[in-house]
């Protein structure tokens, strides 16, 4: 998928479970979440013909109600693993984890990929706030420790309204 | 110790654990392990519908594993997402 998009010209980052993985605690995943920026609706049929045929792109696209996010689900023919692309929403934070985001090589896959920054990690699983967002936030604070930025994720926390339960998280990280 | 007392301490020290490992374990290898350890709950999954079924055919076991899956799905994104037509 990341080949096809790139292939589109599509800027994207992968998100969710697997840039948890990458600065926490690597646990099971059931799919892969990308942020893409459209400049056009045709970008995406340009990369659905990049893609091999047993990627199938749903036809219900759906919208996220936190942050208005656009998603478009992509089956994998055989597995019940599926690719979710959102589209990058317009919200201040959102765009600037988009912009903060970094590339990384992945030696494993002779492939480099972008994911967000630690700290955008931590933020966006707080906005989510379920129990296993919750606890990816704890693991990427306690993996990462002093490396993290607090004043950074402090001040977005404080713009998002959600600096309570930062500090909740921060409480409940053991000093390792 | 109360019992309850030395669970807790087991928990700490067992996150603890987690924690030091991860610190050492390449990030590349955590990121990848999100696949792997998918595969790997898949094929548990797999192995218990097939004896729910009672059957070894693959395609039957893969249509009830994929119902499951898409029922969870569906349970969890309840009031997060909504089709577009909706919007």
């Amino acid at each position: 998928m990341t080949e096809a998009l790139r292939k589109a010209k599509v800027p994207h980052m992968i998100v969710g479970g697997l840039s948890s993985n990458f600065y926490g605690i690597p646990r099971n995943t059931k799919d892969v979440d990308i942020v893409i920026e459209l400049r056009h609706s045709k970008q995406l049929a340009e990369v659905a013909s990049h893609l091999p045929d047993c990627f199938k792109f749903d036809s219900q696209v759906t919208f996220e109600t936190i942050t208005g996010s656009v998603r478009h689900i992509v089956k994998i023919v055989g597995t019940p693993f599926v690719i979710e692309l959102f589209e990058l929403a317009t919200d201040d934070f959102q765009k600037s984890r988009f912009e903060r985001r970094k590339e990384i090589f992945v030696p494993q896959l002779n492939a480099s990929v972008s994911i967000p920054t630690a700290e955008d990690v931590v933020i966006q699983k707080l906005r989510w706030a379920r129990p296993k967002d919750l606890e990816d936030a704890r693991d990427v604070m306690a993996v990462q420790g002093e490396a993290l930025n607090r004043e950074y994720i402090a001040d977005w926390c404080r713009k998002l309204g959600i600096l309570e339960r930062y500090e909740t998280l921060v409480a409940s990280v053991p000093d390792i | 110790m109360e019992p309850q007392a030395e669970i807790d301490n087991l928990a700490a020290e067992i996150y603890r654990d987690k924690v030091l490992r991860a610190r050492e374990q390449d990030p590349c290898e955590k990121f990848l392990d999100g696949f792997r350890l998918f595969e790997s709950a898949l094929a548990f999954t797999e192995a218990g519908v097939a004896s729910e079924l009672g059957t070894q055919d693959p395609n039957a076991i893969q249509l009830a594993v994929q119902a499951r899956f898409d029922r969870v799905r569906m349970v969890r994104e309840r009031g997060i997402y909504e089709p577009m037509e909706s919007k």
